[in-house]
This record gives C-alpha cells, sequence and structure tokens, in this order.
C-alpha cells in the first residue's frame, strides 16, 4: 500500500453533523492526515470533530466552499511539508478509495493534479440525475469556449493538488463560493502543470448537494469575478 | 436614435464595465473610471440646466436627441456606471471581510497547536 503520510486531505464542511461520522471512518482507512475546515456550522460539527479526534479549522462566518478549501491550503502550506492536499467534499458524496486511487496516480506518473470526473466512464453515468448530468455539460462547455478549461466534470470537488501548484498558481482564491472550482480549473490548466483526469463516482443520496441552479449563480458571477484579477 | 447612437450608448457601458471589473484595478484605471464619472454626471446636471439652448454638442457626440432624450440617456450611464462601482467595491469588502475571518481562524489553530 502507498505511503500517504506526505498527504493532507482537506475536508470543508457546512453543517454536515449527520455525514462527518461516515466521512471520518472512510477517510481513516486510507488517509492518516485529515483537516476538516468548518466553514460557520451553527449544528456543532466542530465540536463532533474534535470529539473523533480530528483537526479542524473554523471560520466564524459562513464564507463559502472556496474560503473554507483556500483556508485549508494555506494550514496545508504553512504546517507540516506535506506533498499533495486532497479536495475532499464534507457531505459524503465522494468516495476515499477514489481519492487514494488518484494520489497513486500522482505519486507513479508523478503528476501535479488529477481531478476527478463523473464523466470518464460510462459506469456510473446512470447515478448521475439528468438535469444535473445536462447542467454539467453545459458548464463544461462554457469553460471550454471562455476559459480553454477542458475538464470533462466541470464541477468536481474531488481533486489531488501537488504543493508547488498550490504555492505558485491556486493561491490566492478570489472567488469564495461555489465559483471557487471554476477559477481553480480555470488556473491548473493556465499553470502548464501536468495534470490527468480520473474517473470518480459521486453518491447522490445527500440531499445537500449542490443545486443544480447554482450554476446560473456561478456564470453570473463569473462576469463580474474574473479569475485572474 | 440612429444606430450609432445606440452603438456608442453600448460602447459607453463596456467601457465602465471593462474600468470596473475586467482591467486590473491600478491607480490609472481607477483615475480613467473617476474621470469618465465625472464628466458624465456633471454632462447630466449640463444637461438639465442647460438643455436646449447651451448643451447642444455633446448630444450631437452621442447621437441622442437635446433635452429629455439627453437626460435619460445620460442618467442611465451614470447610474449604471455607479452601480458597477458599488458593486465593485461591495466585493472588495466582502473579501477583506472573508481575509480576516480567514486569519482569525488559521491563527486560531496555530495558538491551539503552541
Amino acid at each position: 500500500m502507498i505511503d500517504t503520510s506526505d498527504v493532507l486531505v482537506i475536508v470543508p464542511i457546512f453543517n454536515e453533523i449527520n455525514n462527518i461520522n461516515f466521512v471520518v471512518r472512510d477517510l481513516s482507512k486510507w488517509f492518516e492526515n485529515i483537516i476538516f475546515i468548518d466553514d460557520g456550522s451553527t449544528d456543532n460539527s466542530s465540536e463532533l470533530i474534535q470529539k473523533l479526534g480530528f483537526k479542524s479549522i473554523k471560520h466564524l462566518l459562513n464564507l463559502g466552499q472556496g474560503a473554507a478549501l483556500e483556508s485549508g491550503f494555506e494550514y496545508f502550506l504553512k504546517t507540516k511539508d506535506y506533498k499533495y492536499a486532497v479536495t475532499f467534499d464534507g457531505d459524503g458524496q465522494n468516495r476515499a478509495i477514489d481519492a487514494f486511487n488518484m494520489i497513486n496516480l500522482a505519486k507513479n506518473d508523478n503528476l501535479d493534479a488529477v481531478i476527478g470526473s463523473r464523466f470518464l466512464t460510462n459506469e456510473y453515468l446512470p447515478e448521475i440525475p439528468y438535469f444535473k448530468r445536462f447542467v454539467l455539460k453545459i458548464a463544461s462547455l462554457y469553460e471550454y469556449l471562455f476559459y480553454s478549461i477542458d475538464f470533462t466534470d466541470a464541477h468536481n470537488g474531488l481533486r489531488v493538488l501537488k504543493r508547488d501548484l498550490i504555492r505558485d498558481f491556486l493561491l490566492p482564491i478570489n472567488n469564495h463560493d461555489m465559483a471557487h472550482a471554476s477559477e481553480i480549473s480555470y488556473k491548473i490548466c493556465k499553470s502548464n502543470c501536468i495534470y490527468k483526469e480520473f474517473p470518480v463516482r459521486v453518491k447522490y443520496n445527500n440531499k445537500k448537494t449542490q443545486n443544480s441552479l447554482n450554476s446560473i449563480n456561478i456564470l453570473i458571477k463569473n462576469l463580474f469575478k474574473p479569475f485572474n484579477n | 436614435m440612429p444606430i450609432t447612437g445606440k452603438l456608442i450608448f453600448i460602447l459607453i457601458i463596456f467601457i465602465m464595465y471593462s474600468l470596473s471589473f475586467v482591467l486590473s484595478r491600478n491607480t490609472s484605471v481607477r483615475a480613467i473610471e473617476k474621470l469618465f464619472l465625472t464628466f458624465f454626471s456633471i454632462s447630466l446636471i449640463g444637461a438639465i440646466v442647460f438643455s436646449n439652448q447651451v448643451w447642444i454638442l455633446l448630444p450631437r457626440m452621442l447621437q441622442v436627441n437635446a433635452g429629455s432624450d439627453s437626460v435619460l440617456y445620460l442618467f442611465i450611464i451614470v447610474s449604471t456606471s455607479f452601480n458597477l462601482i458599488i458593486l465593485r467595491k461591495f466585493m472588495e469588502i466582502e473579501n477583506k471581510l472573508n481575509k480576516v475571518i480567514q486569519r482569525l481562524s488559521l491563527n486560531e489553530i496555530k495558538e491551539a497547536k503552541d
């Protein structure tokens, strides 16, 4: 089994008290360094994380997932010399085994980034709701046309990112809401780093997953908040 | 309004949008933005005070009729520009507030470690 002592898993959460136990159990099987970024939860998520013996950074107010990831990245760069960061959704829709396999790929192929994608294999396609699939395809096309982002999955929260890439290209994250995903993809594509996409499975049984119509908010926000500004 | 007038109108709005959101916010861009806004604000007042008698040149330049047409035209430009600038300011303030909260959170975990 590959060594994951140089990997930090960053898990942004917001009112995920019902999912934390599952996420912790799943991640602990594969990773030893996990940090939760509590983005202003009001349901005692932080207390539960501490009770389970994990570290957490707590934002006083809800700033958005982009801000939570940015705090996670800053912690990642400032503390122990981790080589890779994994971004993992706190609502339990990602699978730790996918993250582990992505780390494996990044280390074996010496990649700077591995990005999860729901659309690389037909195996998991039926699990994605039709409307979500449609919106994600439109979003991918939009990102390709306007930002030259050539990822097959526009907004996938599961990523493996190398230290240098985060330090030199990804920070600071200007979009603190869900538009951060497009910004991160844009910066990865513009950085000339070596990256690959990896087929991942996303579970949709959680009602708290992102609303598809939020893509309209993101699209309009992009008009007023360019990624490179 | 002739087609050239409409194009000039769209161009002015686009310039204000670019100054506020597309170009990087250095001193020159801020200065040009303020100049634009001051010019159109003064023009708006001028279009009311000196509507038909004196204020002829600007409506002719903008391809719009003098009087109430030019007042409405300039009012839309000035209010849209103000809105764009205020939106930009709000975003900057939101970003600064976020940074403060992030710093506090990161310092807290550092202190806890110490």
